[in-house]
């Protein structure tokens, strides 16, 4: 059962994470499909510096760091997406996918080098950041003996993460600054109709990039949480295994609002963290098989597109590049 | 622009000697060298290039060179952050690709590699593409790729599309008679292996000895093989035949000669051939009352195979377990944590080992007589000998139970019901009771016989089967995705994320069942499925021969690209698609269908992914791995080569070949630099791919600012000739108005003056001259209007007249 939740715990975070950053983003008028490359560079940040932390320093610390960075490194590569669409009026959806491409290959050759500088006989491209990691469990250090119940066992071994925690008041902050302050509103006129903002004297250029700049944070600290998940080292080769095209698609399904992409995010966990856990539970595993399980958080959520896609609204005037003065 | 050509001219000269010292395409040395020259020259005569330049093509051209010298400039930049030294050399080895190889057989065979992958890229390429043009973004070429590989894969090896037909089947199987060796022998000689040394292994050992000796030196088609008749002799020895699955059998097979039944009844009459039972349908033959001797006698040759599972066996014994009253059940753990070595256990102990297992046994076992529960248990161990016979088998339980008379049929029957054995049946008999179902010998064919002994055949040409297979997965696919978009209005960005992960999993539970279990992929093609290959048909004597992965996928491939080509500019459903691409509610008023053109246009998308799909993986290039994880990034960098080639099916092309060139010469670099270097060459040469608009841009505002200027030049410069001409008559028309003007307010002025005493007229005054005669004629014609406005004056008129009169002036004085 704390299997089930911490898996659930996980997968909803992490996509809820990235789909705010791709909400932020398109909610300014920008198209964001790089997402997984943002995703790959925010954890390859996080991971760097969790390497290099020397082993002693404190948790709070830890996490303090990695976050930051994971967000700076985010933050760094979505400034691709930023200069092209804003400044240059570049295709979006190109340069989406060009930083998806470029993300993976980046950050592969960029761990190789260090890794080969390091020790030129070691040409993986995994980058190993151990006993760090515990830094992030909440209940790592939860004080358990023989008696306690299998309740505590479990949960001292449990995945639960602070970066759970630092999504979900991620997902407050974000509701908050887009509904409830001035700069929200402004940066969503921006996405609906760059002109008129334009004319009441908002500098739509700053606005679209501070979106795609909180959009390239937010991934990034997705992507970190996505590797620190269960594993202590990660192999960069795999990217991100398309998590980011799945962050996307919740977004989508969440109408570009972020409580319902986090109901979108729970649904999406709640079925894919299923298809893990499903061999433990007996009735489970006799109901479908194996595969069906893998492929059931797609399926329902394509379901649920279906019934509820009619009158989904995306901000208008995402895509369009914005000239100023153009009617 | 003769600065800029000159300089671009020299720059690209210097770039041609570079490539030809570092093995690069001497042609495209030349080439390059070539334009450098002509822009020289031209630069020289000052023509004026700016009509090329403005074409949209040379514009899209010269922004893809631009991006290509961009990106692999960034890649030199990063190679050389890595290691200085070698980066140079690493660059060209990318850039050179096929060109390191030394040798021209290695060069095309590496060039043959390179095309071989350009296939699914292009096709893939050009699905992208062809949805961008219609305005829809198909993320889900991924997808529509897997469907396509997974129906192939599975038509060629599941449904067994790609096995040999009957008549290939009977060829490779009897062949002509020299080479029954090369299918009976080996078969019989790996069981022996197994079994321990037979006569038959040193017998064949040393005929195969012989052969080796004559055929030292000879090419594979001069060889000679034992003929029936030494192997007959060799098989008097054999006890035993292994078991044989047809599909190995022609796995190991070239295609030599055909038999007709006769002949092969004659021939390999008395061969032994095997056909798998189960004891279960061997035993349900037997009368009920049979004994245990009789069925000894009768199966006594028979080898019992543990191709049980050991859950299986348990499974078996538990119900007999439940007839002793020997309730519950043993679970998975038990079984794996408590089975017993192969060591004979005495009876006692085997109890005590069952008492452990079962918690609830005690009672149960007290009351039970021993025997029925070593029999019970023990064949556990009869069964962990492997190839025993079954006489052996019987009496293994016979010497535990105490006795073959203690052993009953029915334990035998339960025990052995789901185990299955061997049974050898003779060639000649098997092919007679063939023949009788069908009617006789004379009226059998070959492809009965096969099919007979369960050998399972193939399609001729079945790879045509396999790639229309995977078109039409495709397109479904496609059409999904269109579907869903055109009448729910979903997202096809998001419903194309959801259906490739679906169909990366569907496809994964579909061939699991084709899967080679001992390399974790698909079986190969090439060596069992010969059938579903694509034939070479002379493609690959373009290569020289080097590489039989060649096949008329690549002439496809290019009639395919040039085919959207065409359906796209010069058809009207192609004009149709465009449009609604670039305007979907202008294309709607204006009568196009919008809905069916979005699912034609995914539906077409998918079919050419799946196309995509099926050219490649028929090649046997790469196999399907088992469990594969991801979506595979094919229908991925499809994108990128969509839209490295500027969005034209031609283009895509060589954008395609070029994408792959360097990503395989990305893997030729030395190991010290990562491969990933090449895609990291390619997704930055796509990222500035998203520039070109701005480029263009650029190019065409220095265009049009030129233009403008001139134009307005020009513009001027007419309206200052003309202005000249016509500044006289405007000056005298207004000069004449003005006059006009100022003669009638003389008039008007005279006529409200004090009147003077009227001047006597005796006459009219005589005119001195002819000015004068003017002058008074005038003033008369200005009286006798003047008196005309005052008797017809009405407000009307008066304003009517005014109105003229000030037309009349303006349009006089307007007049340029």
């Amino acid at each position: 059962m704390i299997l089930l939740l911490q898996y659930m715990a996980i997968y909803t975070a992490v996509l809820m994470l990235v789909a705010l950053g791709g909400c932020f983003s398109e909610h300014s008028g920008v198209i964001n499909i790089g997402l997984e490359g943002i995703m790959v560079f925010g954890a390859l940040g996080g991971a760097l510096v969790m390497r290099y932390l020397p082993d002693g320093t404190s948790a709070v610390f830890v996490v303090l760091t990695c976050v930051l960075a994971a967000m700076a490194a985010g933050l760094l590569y979505s400034l691709l997406l930023a200069v092209a669409a804003v400044n240059f009026k570049a295709d979006q959806t190109l340069v989406g996918t060009a930083m998806n491409l470029l993300g993976t290959a980046a950050a592969t050759v960029l761990v190789k080098a260090i890794n080969q500088a390091a020790n030129a006989s070691d040409v993986s491209s995994t980058i190993a950041y151990g006993a760090k990691r515990k830094a992030f469990l909440i209940f790592s250090d939860l004080q358990v003996n023989e008696e306690s119940s299998e309740f505590m066992k479990a949960l001292k071994t449990s995945e639960f993460s602070w970066l759970h925690v630092i999504a979900v008041i991620l997902l407050i902050v974000s509701f908050v600054l887009l509904y409830r302050t001035r700069f929200g509103l402004r940066m969503r006129s921006c996405g609906e109709h760059p002109q008129a903002s334009a004319s009441v004297g908002i500098n739509v250029f700053k606005m679209r990039y501070a979106g795609v700049l909180i959009s390239g944070a937010l991934g990034g600290l997705g992507g970190l949480t996505y590797i620190t998940a269960a594993v202590s080292e990660w192999k960069f080769e795999n990217g991100v295994a398309g998590f980011g095209f799945l962050a996307l698609a919740v977004m989508i399904f969440g109408a570009w609002k972020p409580f319902r992409i986090a109901l979108a995010a729970l649904i999406f966990g709640v079925f894919r963290s299923l298809s893990n856990v499903y061999k433990g539970f007996d009735f489970l595993k006799n109901l479908m098989p194996g595969a069906v399980y893998n492929m059931l958080p797609y399926i329902i959520s394509l379901v649920v597109l279906i019934i509820f896609s009619k009158n989904s609204a995306a901000p208008k005037a995402e895509g369009i590049p914005y000239e100023q003065g153009m009617r | 622009m003769k600065v800029g050509m000159m300089v671009c001219g020299m720059l690209l000269v210097a770039m041609s000697f570079f490539m030809l010292y570092s093995y690069q395409p001497e042609i495209m040395a030349f080439l390059v060298m070539g334009t450098g020259i002509f822009m020289l020259m031209h630069s020289k005569k000052e023509r004026d290039l700016t009509p090329v330049l403005k074409k949209q093509a040379t514009q899209t051209i010269l922004a893809s060179l631009l991006c290509i010298v961009l990106g692999l400039l960034v890649g030199y930049i990063v190679l050389l952050i890595i290691n200085p030294e070698g980066a140079w050399s690493a660059l060209s080895t990318i850039i050179s690709n096929f060109k390191t190889f030394s040798k021209a057989d290695g060069q095309t065979k590496n060039l043959a590699n390179t095309v071989v992958k350009t296939v699914p890229l292009l096709l893939c390429g050009l699905s992208v593409l062809f949805a961008y043009k219609v305005g829809m973004f198909n993320i889900g070429a991924a997808g529509q790729y897997v469907a396509g590989a997974g129906i192939a894969l599975f038509l060629a090896i599941g449904l067994g599309v790609g096995f040999p037909t009957a008549e290939q089947a009977a060829v490779q199987l009897f062949g002509a008679p020299d080479d029954v060796a090369r299918v009976v022998a080996p078969m019989i000689v790996e069981q022996e292996a197994n079994d321990g040394e037979g006569s038959f292994t040193a017998a064949y050992n040393a005929l195969q000895k012989k052969y080796d000796a004559a055929n030292e030196g000879k090419k594979k088609k001069e060889m000679t093989y034992p003929t029936a008749r030494e192997l007959n002799e060799l098989s008097q020895a054999v006890e035993a035949v292994a078991e044989t699955e047809y599909g190995k059998i022609l796995q190991s097979l070239d295609k030599t000669g055909s038999l007709t039944p006769a002949e092969i009844v004659t021939l390999y009459g008395d061969q032994d051939y095997s056909r798998r039972e189960t004891f279960g349908t061997l035993f349900s033959r037997e009368s009920a009352d049979v004994t245990v001797e009789e069925l000894v006698e009768k199966y006594g040759s028979l080898s019992v195979k543990n191709s049980v599972s050991v859950t299986d066996v348990l499974n078996a014994n538990n119900k007999i377990a439940s007839g002793l009253g020997l309730s519950g059940k043993l679970t998975e753990p038990q079984i794996s944590g408590g089975f017993p070595d192969k060591e004979e256990k005495n009876p006692e102990e085997t109890i005590k080992w069952l008492k452990d297992l079962l918690p609830i046994a005690d009672e149960a076992l007290a009351a039970k007589e021993p025997k029925d529960i070593i029999g019970v248990e023990r064949n556990k161990f009869v069964i962990a000998g492997s190839g025993m016979t079954f006489a052996a088998s019987v009496q293994r339980v016979a010497d535990l139970v105490g006795g073959i008379e203690n052993v009953t049929v029915e334990q035998i029957k339960a025990i052995y019901s789901d185990l299955e054995t061997i049974e050898t049946v003779k060639l000649a008999d098997a092919i007679n009771e063939i023949a009788e179902e069908h009617g006789g010998l004379e009226k059998l064919t070959i492809g009965q016989l096969i099919n007979g002994m369960g050998i399972q055949t193939g399609v001729s040409g079945g790879w045509v089967l396999c790639v229309l297979g995977a078109i039409i997965a495709g397109a479904l696919l496609g059409a999904l995705s269109g579907l869903l978009k055109a009448f729910r209005n979903v997202n096809e960005v998001i419903s194309g994320i959801m259906l490739n992960w679906i169909t990366l999993y569907l496809i994964n539970m579909l061939l699991a069942s084709c899967m080679d279990q001992k390399m974790n992929e698909t079986w190969s093609l090439k060596k069992f499925f010969p059938n579903a290959l694509l034939p070479t048909a002379g493609v690959d004597g373009l290569f020289h021969g080097q590489s039989e992965q060649t096949t008329i996928a690549i002439p496809i491939a290019i009639l395919v690209a040039v085919l959207i080509w065409y359906l796209l500019t010069k058809t009207k459903k192609g004009y149709e698609l465009r449009a609604t691409g670039l305007n979907k509610d202008a294309a709607k008023y204006a009568g196009m269908k919008g809905r069916t053109n979005i699912i034609t246009t995914m539906a077409i998308a998918g079919a050419l992914a799946g196309l995509g799909a099926a050219l490649f993986y028929l090649t046997d290039n790469t196999k399907w791995s088992a469990g594969q994880a991801t979506v595979p990034s094919m229908g991925f960098n499809g994108i990128a080569a969509a839209f490295l080639g500027g969005l034209h099916p031609i283009g895509a092309i060589f954008s395609s070949f070029f994408i792959q060139h360097i990503t395989d010469g990305g893997s030729f670099m030395e190991k010290i630099y990562p491969a990933e270097i090449a895609s990291l060459i390619s997704s930055v040469i796509i990222y500035m791919c998203a520039f070109v608009l701005f480029i263009r841009q650029t190019m065409n505002k220095s265009f049009s600012d030129k233009d403008a200027r001139k134009h307005a030049k020009l513009v001027s410069e007419t309206k200052g000739i003309l202005h000249g001409e016509l500044q006289e008559d405007f000056d005298q028309s207004v000069a004449s108005a003005v006059s006009a003007e100022i003669e009638k307010s003389a008039a008007n002025w005279a006529k409200k003056a004090p009147v003077a005493p009227e001047p006597k007229r005796i006459s009219e005054p005589e005119a001195e001259s002819d000015v004068e005669a003017d002058l008074l004629r005038q003033a008369k014609a200005l009286e006798l209007e003047w008196g005309e406005e005052d008797e017809e004056e009405s407000g009307k008129d008066k304003k009517k007249k005014k109105k003229d009169k000030n037309r009349k002036e303006k349009k006089g004085g307007s007049d340029e």
